[in-house]
């Protein structure tokens, strides 16, 4: 019984989810009875189903049963069906540092520096705009969310961790 | 009663008050469209503008903007997959699909003449059952409301068809974060991992930011192209066949009204379970739709539309026979009328009447100008999705994050909306139903809730549950809709066998 | 020669000081002032700052915005940790929930704040409770019955810990009833819901609130279709011509209730203090502002500044008595 190349993906998001359940059962445990009895509910029967999952994407016979069993489909089928999108683990990290990148940097400077500087350069290097149309969506973002945010509704917006509790 | 709607259709015969709604009206559609904002803070912030008003004046601005938001809602919840507002969530599950065909104009112009007729039938419920609404508010108490949530998670995880395994543990994660936080039948903080944050458990509208906009983004960066998957140059528009659809597939647009007034008048459930159930009940009536549901079919837009604008009729139920909110909106509207120096409740209905339906009126007025605003545009606006992603991504990106802050002005909320990006972005790349996730986050915790109460009222005798007629025609339904697809499944193989023994 | 310069300087800075603060007065407000809301919209803290905000702006001259705004989190906590954290330099002030925010500092618990050490301006208004039951539903018409009740009394509240929950374990512990509480509701008006519709036999509900369910159009009895007093909590004579408390001889009793009382940052300078405090007494006093508390069934109940300071220190030690009661309601674990 193994797991085919192309589903290890699949099976690593699953182990990872399962860890994040087991970490939440160890946790109910702390609690009062009434306050763990949904949690822990909850926790255990969420395990069998995620075994199950994991079944599903071997190429064992118990795997085909359960995929037949929950979508009528054998795990080829499934296979078949799926978005065939190509992603590259490579691209996919690169975008999860740029977005990383921005919420840590509204988290210590705010919104407003971050904004324009954010638009600007992933239209630059991601898009390959021009400096000139960057520029210019970047200042229409900035100026979009400082009429409404800041001089419409009056909300002062997030101005980085410094200002927050010095300012 | 006839005189007091004559007095608010009075109120209204002005230049100076159909300014006013149409201006309430605008603001409800943008605070709508924008993620994070919303009805409660457009009526929040407008409050300071209604001192120098007199209170049918303030009722008809406030009306204004309350029966928009989800109109406007629905447009970022087609071209973005961004709900605007909570309730439109259901409404990205194949408006969002349609976008991606290039049949965004079809897809507003059905979300928009559904609000509207929603909206309207919404108000119509609620001015015929004043003469009952105590009852129907009464009718439901905690056995009810456990076996109301038990009933939406099982239709909604019926609902996800052959991605049913995946469906249910996205279910079980979403209740795992539902109890994130302060739980009320005992003060207790859980799972807050000593972070302050938590304490207030995981707000839903950062969360949905992040589930739907922000992933959505991310999936486009990795992707590339645009929005709309159909480069041929087809002209975006289709607003008039949206608008006809609404009217072919009436019966989907009135079951939703039904579903939005019903859930609407049940305080603290709310319009996003309206428009959840809505969209699973149109599934299962259908069972072998043209187009599959999630992949673009038209009803699954107009449904979960014309519940969450029915609601609005809906949650004023409570309002007018207890005083009790039956949304967060309502909630700020009390607050309204309580600063004019008027107590709601009780004597609203009794010393205010002409009040009351100047509210009916411009609830109804304002659903049908804000749709024709929308109609108006939605050409231009579908146009959208054929604007390249690197122009999208950012923009979009960082006014979702400022949305998310706005809501509280709590920047964890935006570190909040950030995770959830990831958690969306994995389900759409592992192909992982997202319907299930939203929907048990959000009754999660009522079903906890109700079921310790009802244990506390019963004393631990589980008979609550089976003893009381409504509680006992809900798990019926549950029941039923458990066992509909099984039944599908069966009578289509029967058919099956039938034809192979003929030929 | 040396010390003389000193003594001079200290002089000179002295009289500059002394002259500083009442410039310092005269400028304030220079800025807008934020009037936080420790909760999010709709609810009457929300309602009753937002009233109130427009009688402070004309009383501190009219030049600067009183700008409320909703920071709501940890039931009421964040706001006013974060108040405590600010300049004190008067641009922020915010009304508390008494006795609700001092409960996380009565049990001990971090919150970031320290109800006894805010600079208090004054108090905008008070609520005291009433006892409802269920007008058709109840099996219990007057108080006498509860008093008698064979069988346990159900009260449908707010979470264990909640001013509400503490107030009814006060009430009924000195009258000797054990009933059962249902907890988990989220606030007066869904545990109100909750006696209407039969989860529970009766509550306790700030009298404010209470008025909601009474019909206009008729007198007395006639009029409380939905809920009906059968107890009030008070040394004087009943609203409702219900019993009291004080007739009951429960003196100590007509201390439960809830109090609204502006507070600003800790160590704000003297000048400023008093002249926020000043406009707080003048905008309560407002006869505009009086007429509307009345007229919505919040009746404005001014305390100046020095008052509510003292007010701040009873009400913390009369609930510390209760402390075991509370912090065991807020354990974590079993």
């Amino acid at each position: 019984m193994r797991i085919p190349e192309h589903r290890r993906p699949s099976a690593l998001y699953i182990l990872i989810v399962l860890a994040v359940v087991v970490l939440f059962i160890a946790t109910s445990y702390q609690y009062k009875l009434t306050d763990r009895m949904f949690p822990l509910m909850v926790g255990y029967f969420a395990l069998p189903l995620l075994i199950m999952d994991l079944l599903a994407l071997t190429d064992s016979k118990i795997g085909e049963k359960i995929s037949i069993f929950f979508s009528a489909k054998t795990p080829e089928k499934v296979d078949e069906d799926a978005d065939q999108t190509v992603r590259s683990l490579k691209q996919e990290l690169m975008i999860f540092v740029w977005m990383g990148t921005l919420v840590f940097g509204i988290y210590l400077i705010g919104f407003l520096p971050c904004t324009p500087v954010f638009v600007y350069c992933w239209m630059k290097y991601r898009g390959g705009y021009s400096v000139r149309q960057s520029a210019y969506l970047a200042i229409g973002t900035i100026v979009f969310v400082y009429v409404l945010f800041e001089i419409l509704l009056q909300y002062e917006l997030y101005p980085g961790i410094f200002l927050y509790w010095y300012g | 009663m006839f005189d007091a709607l004559l007095e608010g259709i009075v109120n209204l015969g002005s230049i100076h008050s159909l300014l006013l709604l149409a201006a309430g009206s605008c603001v409800g559609l943008l605070f709508g469209a924008i993620p994070g904002l919303g009805g409660t803070t457009a009526v929040a912030l407008l409050i300071p503008l209604t001192f120098g008003m007199e209170p049918w004046q303030a009722i008809i601005l406030m009306g204004g903007v309350m029966a928009a938001t989800s109109t406007g809602g629905s447009v970022s919840a087609i071209l973005l997959n961004t709900p605007g507002i909570a309730p439109n969530a259901a409404t990205t599950f194949d408006g969002y699909p349609l976008a991606q065909q290039g049949k965004a104009g079809m897809a507003i112009g059905a979300a928009a003449t559904a609000s509207a007729m929603g909206g309207v039938i919404g108000v119509i419920s609620l001015v015929a059952v004043i003469p009952i609404m105590k009852a129907i508010v009464l009718l439901f108490t905690p056995p009810e409301f456990f076996m109301l949530a038990i009933f939406g998670m099982c239709a909604i995880a019926v609902s996800s068809g052959d991605r049913l395994l995946q469906g249910l543990i996205t279910a079980v994660i979403g209740l795992m974060v539902g109890f994130v936080g302060y739980y009320d039948v005992t003060s207790t903080v859980r799972f807050d991992f000593g972070i302050p944050l938590l304490e207030d458990g995981v707000k839903l509208v950062p969360a949905l930011i992040g589930l739907f906009a922000i992933s959505e983004m991310i999936n486009l960066a990795v992707k590339g192209g645009s929005i709309s998957q159909d480069s041929s140059d087809v002209e975006i528009s289709g607003v008039s066949a949206g608008v006809k659809e609404v009217f072919k597939n009436w019966s989907t647009m009135l079951v939703g009204s039904g579903y939005g007034t019903f859930i609407g008048a049940v305080p603290g459930v709310g319009g996003t379970v309206a428009a959840f159930l809505s969209y699973s009940t149109q599934a299962q009536r259908d069972p072998t739709p043209e187009i599959e549901y999630g992949k673009g079919n038209i009803k699954g837009v107009i449904a979960p539309e014309s519940a969450n604008n029915a609601k609005d009729g809906g949650s004023l139920i409570p309002t007018l026979a207890f005083g009790i909110p039956g949304s967060a909106e309502t909630a700020v509207f009390l607050g309204v009328l309580i600063l004019h120096g008027i107590e709601p409740g009780q004597k609203l209905l009794e010393d205010h009447q002409d009040l009351v339906f100047t509210l009916v009126v411009a609830l109804t007025v304002s659903a049908v100008f804000a749709t024709l605003i929308v109609l108006a545009l939605a050409k231009y606006m579908a146009l959208l999705t054929r604007i390249s992603v690197h122009m999208l991504i950012p923009t979009v990106t960082v006014v979702a994050l400022v949305g998310a802050f706005a809501l509280n002005t709590e920047i964890g909320d935006v570190v909040i909306a950030f995770i959830f990006a990831f958690i969306g972005y994995f389900m759409i790349r592992f192909n992982y139903p997202r319907v299930t996730f939203t929907i048990a986050i959000v009754l999660g915790s009522i079903t906890e809730l109700s079921f310790h109460q009802s244990m506390l009222i019963a004393d631990d005798q589980m008979s609550i549950f089976f003893t009381r007629g409504l509680s006992l025609t809900l798990l019926a339904l549950t029941i039923l809709s458990l066992a509909f697809p099984t039944f599908r499944r069966k009578m289509k193989e029967r058919k099956e066998a039938k034809l192979e023994t003929e030929q | 020669m040396f010390s003389k310069i000193i003594t001079g300087a200290v002089a000179l800075s002295a009289v500059a000081m002394v002259a500083a603060v009442p410039a310092q007065a005269q400028s304030f407000p220079k800025k807008n002032i934020t009037f936080l809301i420790a909760y999010g919209p709709g609810g009457g803290f929300d309602t009753i700052t937002r009233k109130l905000a427009p009688f402070l702006k004309k009383h501190l001259g009219g030049k600067v915005n009183i700008v409320p705004k909703n920071l709501p989190g940890g039931r009421g906590k964040k706001a006013a940790a974060f108040l405590a954290k600010r300049k004190a330099d008067g641009s922020h002030i915010m009304m508390f929930n008494m006795p609700g925010h001092a409960m996380p500092n009565i049990i001990g618990e971090e919150a970031g704040y320290d109800v006894r050490k805010m600079d208090w301006l004054g108090r905008v208004a008070q609520f005291r409770y009433i006892i409802v039951v269920s007008a058709k539903k109840s099996k219990y018409q007057t108080i006498q019955d509860v008093l008698k009740a064979k069988s346990q009394i159900k009260i449908p509240i707010t979470g264990p810990g909640t001013t509400g929950y503490l107030a009814s374990a006060i009430l009924w512990n000195a009258l000797g009833v054990k009933p059962k509480y249902i907890t988990g509701y989220k606030s007066s008006s869904r545990y109100s819901l909750g006696v209407i519709r039969g989860d529970g036999d009766l509550t306790i509900l700030a009298k404010g609130s209470f008025k909601k369910y009474v019909s206009s159009k008729k007198k007395k009895q006639a009029a409380f279709k939905d809920l009906k007093p059968i107890l009030e909590i008070t040394n004087g004579k009943s609203e409702f011509g219900v019993p009291t408390t004080g007739e009951m001889g429960q003196k100590d009793l007509a201390i439960l209730g809830g109090d609204r009382i502006i507070g600003t940052t800790p160590g704000t300078p003297k000048a400023i203090k008093d002249r926020l405090a000043k406009a707080v007494w003048d905008s309560v006093n407002d006869p505009e502002f009086v007429a509307w508390g009345k007229k919505v069934g919040r009746p404005v109940a001014p305390l100046n500044s020095e008052d509510a300071t003292k007010l701040v220190g009873t009400l913390y030690s009369y609930y510390i008595q209760y402390k075991d009661v509370l912090a065991a309601s807020n354990k974590k674990t079993r």
